[in-house]
């Protein structure tokens, strides 16, 4: 039997005939006699594996594998990418937000859509990690830098879709959904955007035990790095700022936008009251709501939406006095250092959520 | 989440909002905010490196022993303690206040914040009153061996250094470390200091070289010079506490605590004026000179005062 950590025993999938199917044996073979799966070297794999997409083309992945076999990952993405995103799937930053989530040592969490594993090894140092990604390769790389890491024992991988992973119910601490629920709406197009991120949050909900918690990081539709023009999920600026519809409208006609699975615009994210909207819908109210100074792949400096929290900060960040107009960018950001306007114009959320009953 | 934190979160009965400001040299801080006060509740402090723990230890060290003034001088009190080889967690009261960027300008008209200047100046006096200063031989002897270079460029060095030899006792005064603006806050006038981790016995003169320093900034993209320099001494002297040292000449003084430490106040300002920096250089060239020179390391040993 191949080797997986042994609290994966303790985990299990949801069959859709209603049946539990415990993750802790090779294949996954539910009573009805449906397949979900089977454990594969270092990984489980439910269902199909999305075709590939991500931070770098496929055959440059496969050479970051190969190599990361041969020489360790940390040489092989120092050698292989570019300093900037050498940097974020290296970095311990990426899994900052941790000091705020009130979880006790052991936990067990879920990263949903991994990615390259930055968040998952890190947490993977204090709590039981599943780090589930739906692109092969990156899940291989995960499972690989855990066990280079000597993580094996804390992180578990699985590679399948986001959308058709199904737990059984009431048996994650926290589920971490950092930069995916703007993606989601990819993923299944058989219904509307924001049907399809109402209904990933409402699964996810179910997943969590009692008093669990989401971590969703993600932009603000009208934040200042989108006022400022940078590009949107779509790839082209100002998108998010637009009506949905005439969004649509511009993605259909332009050929930059970033995934291949060009479906229009189907990346939504929302205002501050917005995401408020669609958590309740899905059952979930916030806990907290904080600004990720960094932006949210950054989580190093959080500040909530309570005024003294986002002076404090101000006062600390301000430019050091110089020229007139410095002089006029700090007194700006110091009349700005208000939660109405934060929570208006900043750039990135994080919010921690909990069940609305709880 | 650290787990005292946890508890911290657990314990209160109102609703507290985390804040985090990064992982500074392996240290995350996490700030509590009760929605309704001025000020953080509490403060914690997480190590994850060996180093860090041992850094966070020094200063839950320090804490501790300051724990008797802290009140008087607006220190933060130990709330919460934990520490194994790798992690640690410190958890302290926030001192009250905000933090007020004082301003020097080199040039061209005063800047801001002269009277938080002054009661951080009168901190310093308060603190160096209120915590009781050890033996202190070494520390002299080192002083005397530093100053021998400085003969030939600061006409003070003369006397100070009679004085010096002549003392029956010349202490190292107990020293914050990083005595800068921004690990002060005020609450109106009253100064609040933090992160102690550097809480030892040194010369006199760092803290307070660190804090004047610190509020000088390059102006207009050039650096301080030596008419700059004279321009520190005349603006802000005048409207310190130490404006009676400030003109006078270095004279003889009895073996009395104070009265050393008035000549080592006037040294430092006779330092700024005649010797002062080279043409180019930002604060930490100030008192790298003087650690050059010799004045006690910092991170020396405390008096034994203050541990007991």
């Amino acid at each position: 039997m191949a080797h997986h950590p042994r609290w994966l025993e303790t985990l299990a999938l949801r069959c859709r005939c209603g049946n539990d199917i415990q993750l802790s044996s090779d294949g996954y073979i539910c009573g009805c006699g449906r397949k979900a799966g089977a454990w594969d070297g270092a990984k489980a794999v439910i269902g199909s594996p999305i075709p590939y997409w991500g931070e770098i083309p496929q055959d440059q992945m496969r050479r970051l594998l190969d190599e990361s076999e041969r020489n360790g990952w940390r040489a092989a993405v120092q050698a292989n990418l570019e300093p900037v995103l050498s940097e974020y799937v290296t970095t311990p930053d990426r899994a900052a937000f941790q000091e705020i989530l009130p979880l006790s040592s052991g936990a067990l969490v879920l990263d949903v859509g991994a990615g390259m594993g930055g968040i998952a090894a890190e947490l993977a140092r204090n709590y039981r990690v599943v780090a589930q990604e739906g692109v092969a390769e990156r899940a291989d790389f995960i499972a690989l830098r855990a066990a280079q890491d000597g993580l094996s024992e804390n992180l578990a991988v699985i590679n399948g879709d986001v959308n058709s992973v199904e737990f059984a119910p009431g048996q994650f601490d926290a589920a971490i959904v950092s930069g995916v629920l703007e993606w989601v709406g990819l993923f299944d197009t058989s219904k509307g955007v924001k049907e399809v991120q109402v209904d990933f949050l409402r699964r996810l909900r179910g997943f969590l035990k009692p008093g669990g918690l989401i971590y969703v990081g993600i932009e603000n539709r009208i934040g200042w790095a989108q006022l400022r023009g940078v590009p949107d999920h779509s790839g082209i600026p100002y998108t998010s700022l637009l009506p949905r519809f005439l969004a649509t409208w511009v993605c259909r006609r332009n050929r930059n936008y970033r995934s291949s699975q060009n479906v229009t615009y189907r990346t939504y994210t929302y205002t501050h009251g917005g995401f408020l909207k669609i958590f309740a819908q899905a059952g979930l109210r916030a806990r907290s709501t904080h600004i990720s100074v960094r932006g949210y792949d950054y989580p190093t400096e959080l500040v909530p939406l309570v005024e003294e929290a986002i002076v404090t900060y101000t006062l600390e960040h301000l430019n050091r006095p110089g020229g007139l107009k410095t002089r006029l960018l700090n007194r700006a950001r110091l009349a700005a250092a208000k939660p109405w306007f934060w929570r208006t114009f900043g750039a990135d959320f994080v919010f921690v959520l909990e069940a609305a009953g709880a | 989440m650290h787990k005292l934190v946890a508890a911290a979160l657990a314990r209160s009965p109102d609703r507290i909002s985390l804040a985090t400001l990064g992982g500074r040299k392996g240290v995350a801080i996490t700030l509590g905010y009760l929605d309704s006060a001025k000020w953080p509740a509490w403060v914690a402090k997480v190590a994850h490196t060996s180093e860090a723990v041992l850094k966070l230890a020094k200063e839950h060290q320090a804490l501790l022993a300051l724990a008797p003034w802290a009140e008087e001088l607006g220190v933060p009190r130990v709330l919460d303690w934990q520490c194994d080889s790798t992690n640690a967690c410190l958890l302290t009261s926030a001192v009250a206040g905000r933090l007020v960027r004082i301003i020097f300008r080199l040039a061209g008209e005063p800047g801001s914040g002269s009277e938080h200047l002054n009661a951080a100046l009168s901190w310093l006096e308060r603190f160096r009153r209120t915590i009781p200063a050890g033996g202190g031989g070494p520390a002299r002897e080192a002083a005397i061996a530093a100053l021998a270079p400085l003969k030939e460029e600061c006409g003070a060095v003369a006397g100070l250094r009679s004085l010096l030899e002549s003392a029956a006792e010349f202490a190292a005064a107990p020293s914050h470390g990083d005595f800068w603006y921004g690990n002060l806050r005020f609450d109106g006038k009253r100064a609040g200091v933090f992160d102690w981790s550097g809480l030892a016995a040194r010369s006199p003169l760092h803290d307070i070289f660190k804090l004047l320093t610190s509020c000088c900034f390059e102006y207009g993209g050039a650096v301080k010079t030596p008419p700059d320099v004279a321009a520190f001494g005349s603006i802000w002297f005048s409207a310190t506490p130490l404006a009676r040292y400030f003109r006078e000449k270095i004279r003889p003084v009895s073996d009395d605590q104070a009265e050393l430490r008035t000549a080592f106040y006037h040294f430092l300002a006779e330092s700024i004026l005649i010797a002062g920096p080279s043409t180019r250089g930002i604060w930490y060239k100030i008192t790298s000179i003087l650690e050059r020179r010799g004045f006690p390391a910092p991170g020396s040993l405390l008096p034994a005062g203050i541990w007991t």
